[in-house]
Order: structure tokens, then C-alpha cells, then sequence
């Protein structure tokens, strides 16, 4: 039988398939409190209910930034935001403990 | 096709469950269990088979294309059962097509050949199982254990071709927390494997947390933006929940909106609909069974009556001479309609009945994962058989 027929050795093993699930794949988490600018201001600015004007960045580009750093790459959100306005629960209400199931065919026999 | 027995492996069950397979038993209704797995015994497919039914595929693919455009032209979707606020995003993600990723026909392979049951091109599980099953091939066979199993491969591959087209970061992959054996969660880790293989940083959340923010978009449980994601969660059901205006609205790859994969349109192709427009279009073809909907004259004595959009062999109804032979469990489906089959001859294996997943990733089929059933109906208490190509 041909070579393309065959799976090549999958290194597939509970241990690192469920950290990988777990723990996502290692993005960068890191949030930066950024002014209207991008450039990297103290937390405070938007902890708690944040302020009008400061942003929640995520995904900047690069190492660990300081304040006054300018931040590229990445996606900000209001600061203000953060637990506010966010609706949730809106999608999952169809399923069952059975999941999206096994879906399989039906029919048949011999 | 045959089916052998096979010396199980000692300890199989904390092998698979090492491997990742930690559903592999299923709850009966009296609270017992029953392995899903299953290595006393194992298919033997030949060369030529494989190659069958890899052709199959392909032709039922281009098939499938035609079939979409018919769906769209002759404004079918009604009938199909699907939501006429779905359809304008399912005709224009037709037409621009966003990133797909996998499916899964079902076969069932009898004395007439390869014939189509369904194809689950949505939300496909046994994913984890067919890479499973790679590994029994080589503990059992050694280095030569052949397998029609690619399936790997290619969604590394897919993923990677997708890498310019993927907006923002991270990927999510989204999965339901109701089910609870951890085929989905399993299922969707699985995926992030292959994902992360291809390059990407992945990030895995429940669909239940997902949130809606009226500038953003759909965001992530620290509100951070979500602008693609993958979904082990069918659109027949996001469709009719509460975000489905927010996610027909906010869909693309634009700022503030989400890529969905799978795009929507598969609605058409995961739709049992679909099988009686494959038959309109191509009748007499030597993969396909002849099939209606339920309004639809016909001739057909032994049949199974599927409902567009059941899952599970839910309220399916089999019929042999005229005379109900099998029925699903009753969850409720058929509301949308159903469509009419005629009864395929899946093959009795010692009083087995196998029904043959083919991987589709993108256009091309990839692999081969079998699921044996006692009865008529291949339903949630099916066992996945391992295969081997023994020529």
C-alpha cells in the first residue's frame, strides 16, 4: 500500500492535548491600561469601572511594556467597558448534556 | 470488507484514554456502561476500496456544489427548514467563501457499493477517535499497519493555508459545557492541537461565555474581542438563540465583526435536505440513494424517514415492506419536516451493521473512521471499530 495512506506518528497524548486546551496555546494574555494614544499609562486608570478615554490592549506585539511605551499589533477596549455592557449567555441554551452528539447516520442494516 | 477478531491490547483502555480518548465509555439507560471503543475486533479494507471510496468523495464534494447552487436558485430553503433570516448571510458566505475546515460523509458499503447516508458538514465528532485509532494500527500491525487515515495532516495543513485569512488573535474555539462524557471539550482540543501545529495561539472557551458588546462585537470572558472562531456548536441551533442577530449581523472579518468557522453556509450541506436535491440532480448514481422529502411522491416500500435535522438517529423511522422495522429515540425533531431514503443495506458483519465516516478537510477526502451498530439504527450506543488496509 502507498506511503500516502498512512498517518504519519501522531504525537497525540492526553497529557499536552489538555494543557493545550487549558491553557490556550500561549497567546499573549497580557492587558495594558493605554490612553487614547496607545502609549501605556498606570492601571489605575482602568481598573475598577475604568475611565472614559482609557483602553484595555491586548495582544500587543513584542516583550513586556512599560508605561509611556507605544503599543502596536494588538486590539484595545474601553476601559469602561469591563464587566459592563457586555451581555452574556447567549448562545448554548439548545444543547444537552448528549452535546452536538455523535451525529451519525442512520440507516440500514443487513 | 471484513471484520476480524483481534487480540485486544493489554491495558487499551488507559492507552486511549492517554491518548485522549476519555469518552470511550457510554451510560445504557439502566445506568450501566458499554465501551465505545472497541479492539476485540477490526475491519480489513483493501487497496482498491479505499481508493472507492476516496473517489467517492471527491465526486460527491463537486456533487455538494452544484447541490448548494440549486438550494440558492430554486429557494429551497423552506423547505429545508431553515430560517428565512439565515438566508441572506448563507447565499453571501456562498458566494465569497470564508474559511471551511472539515466534515464527515457517512457510508454505508453494501453489494451496490459506496452509498451516501449523510454528510455531517457542521459540528463532525470522532475526530479524537480516528486519530486514536492510528496508534492501535501500529501497536497491532507494527510499522507496515497500514490505514486510510490523513486526517491529521490535513487539518494542519488546512489550518496553515488559512493563516492569512484568519483575522485578530488569538483563535477561539468554542465548545459546549452541557455535554458531559468530554467528547466536545476532547473534540475541540483536539482541533486546537492541530491549530497550533499550523502556527496559531488558540484559545478555548465555552460558548456559554461568550458575550455581545454592543461596539466590539462578540468578546471573550475579559471582554477582549473575538474576531474568529471556531465552533463545535451546529448553526441549526445558534440560528434560533439569543445572539443569532447579533452573529448574522456582526459576521465577517471586519473590526468589530467575527468569522465563524464553520461558515454558515453549511447549513445547506449538514442539512438532511440536501439529499433529496442530490437525488433530484443526480439520480441513478451509484453513491447515492434514491431520497425525497416527505411531500414528495414516491415509490419506496422500505425507507427511513430522517428528520432535516435530527442528531443521533433521533426520531428516525425505518421501514422494511411497508412495516415500521426500527425507530430512533424520540428528542423531539421533525417539527422542521422530514425527508424520506430508501433503506440502505449497511452489510450484517456476525449481526454488526458498520456505517463508514469518510474526512472531508476542505475539498478533499482524508480518512476512514467506522461506527458498528446491533440494530437498524446507528445511534448514540454505537461502537467505533478500528480499520486496517490489508491487501
Amino acid at each position: 500500500m502507498s506511503q500516502r495512506r498512512r498517518s504519519r506518528d501522531v504525537a497525540l497524548v492526553v497529557v499536552p492535548l489538555l494543557a493545550a486546551a487549558v491553557t490556550g496555546c500561549g497567546g499573549n494574555d497580557t492587558a495594558y491600561c493605554v490612553d487614547q494614544n496607545d502609549n501605556v499609562v498606570e492601571n489605575r486608570n482602568c481598573d475598577g469601572l475604568g475611565s472614559p478615554g482609557y483602553f484595555w490592549y491586548y495582544g500587543a506585539a513584542g516583550g513586556a511594556a512599560r508605561v509611556g511605551t507605544k503599543l502596536k499589533g494588538g486590539e484595545r477596549v474601553v476601559s469602561t467597558d469591563i464587566a459592563t455592557n457586555v451581555r452574556k449567555g447567549g448562545f448554548g441554551s439548545s444543547s444537552s448534556s448528549s452535546g452536538v452528539g455523535r451525529s451519525i447516520a442512520h440507516s440500514g442494516g443487513g | 470488507m471484513n471484520r476480524i477478531e483481534v487480540e485486544p491490547r493489554k491495558g487499551w483502555p488507559a492507552i486511549i484514554e492517554e491518548q485522549g480518548l476519555v469518552y470511550w465509555k457510554t451510560e445504557l439507560p439502566d445506568g450501566s456502561m458499554m465501551p465505545y471503543w472497541h479492539e476485540s475486533n477490526a475491519y480489513t479494507l483493501t487497496g482498491a476500496e479505499v481508493y472507492e471510496m476516496e473517489g467517492a468523495a471527491k465526486v460527491l464534494l463537486e456533487m455538494l456544489v452544484e447541490a448548494g447552487d440549486y438550494i440558492i436558485e430554486e429557494n429551497l430553503f423552506s423547505q429545508m427548514g431553515i430560517p428565512g433570516w439565515a438566508v441572506p448571510r448563507i447565499k453571501e458566505t456562498w458566494e465569497s467563501e470564508p474559511p471551511m475546515v472539515y466534515g464527515r460523509f457517512d457510508f454505508s458499503y453494501g453489494p451496490e457499493g459506496f452509498k451516501l447516508l449523510e454528510y455531517n458538514a457542521d459540528t463532525p465528532t470522532a475526530l479524537v477517535e480516528t486519530a486514536v485509532q492510528w496508534h492501535w494500527v501500529q501497536d497491532v500491525y507494527g510499522q507496515g499497519g497500514d490505514q486510510w487515515n490523513m486526517v491529521h495532516e490535513a487539518l494542519v495543513n488546512r489550518w496553515k493555508e488559512l493563516l492569512p485569512r484568519i483575522p485578530g488573535n488569538p483563535l477561539y474555539f468554542l465548545h459546549t459545557t452541557s455535554e458531559n462524557s468530554g467528547e466536545d471539550f476532547m473534540t475541540v482540543g483536539y482541533m486546537i492541537e492541530t491549530a497550533r501545529e499550523a502556527g496559531y495561539n488558540c484559545e478555548l472557551l465555552p460558548i456559554e461565555q461568550l458575550g455581545y458588546h454592543e461596539d466590539t462585537g462578540f468578546v471573550d470572558d475579559q471582554s477582549r474581542p473575538i474576531r474568529a472562531a471556531f465552533k463545535l456548536y451546529p448553526w441549526e441551533w445558534m440560528v434560533h438563540e439569543e445572539f443569532a442577530d447579533e452573529a448574522l449581523e456582526r459576521m465577517g472579518d471586519g473590526q468589530g465583526e467575527t468569522l465563524w468557522i464553520e461558515p454558515i453556509w453549511k447549513m445547506l450541506w449538514s442539512n438532511k435536505g440536501i439529499l433529496p436535491v442530490l437525488w433530484r440532480l443526480y439520480p441513478d448514481h451509484p453513491n447515492l440513494l434514491p431520497a425525497y422529502f416527505e411531500d414528495e411522491d414516491h415509490s419506496l416500500t422500505s425507507y427511513v424517514r430522517k428528520p432535516l435535522l435530527a442528531r443521533e438517529g433521533a426520531n428516525s423511522l425505518i421501514v422494511v415492506d411497508g412495516r415500521e422495522a426500527d425507530r430512533g429515540p424520540d428528542q423531539g425533531y421533525g417539527e422542521e419536516g422530514f425527508v424520506i431514503q430508501q433503506f440502505a443495506d449497511l452489510g450484517d458483519y456476525d449481526g454488526n451493521h458498520p456505517v463508514l465516516g469518510v474526512w472531508t478537510v476542505d475539498m478533499e477526502p482524508a480518512g476512514l473512521g467506522i461506527r458498528e451498530s446491533d440494530g437498524l439504527v446507528t445511534n448514540n450506543l454505537s461502537r467505533f471499530v478500528p480499520h486496517v488496509i490489508a491487501d
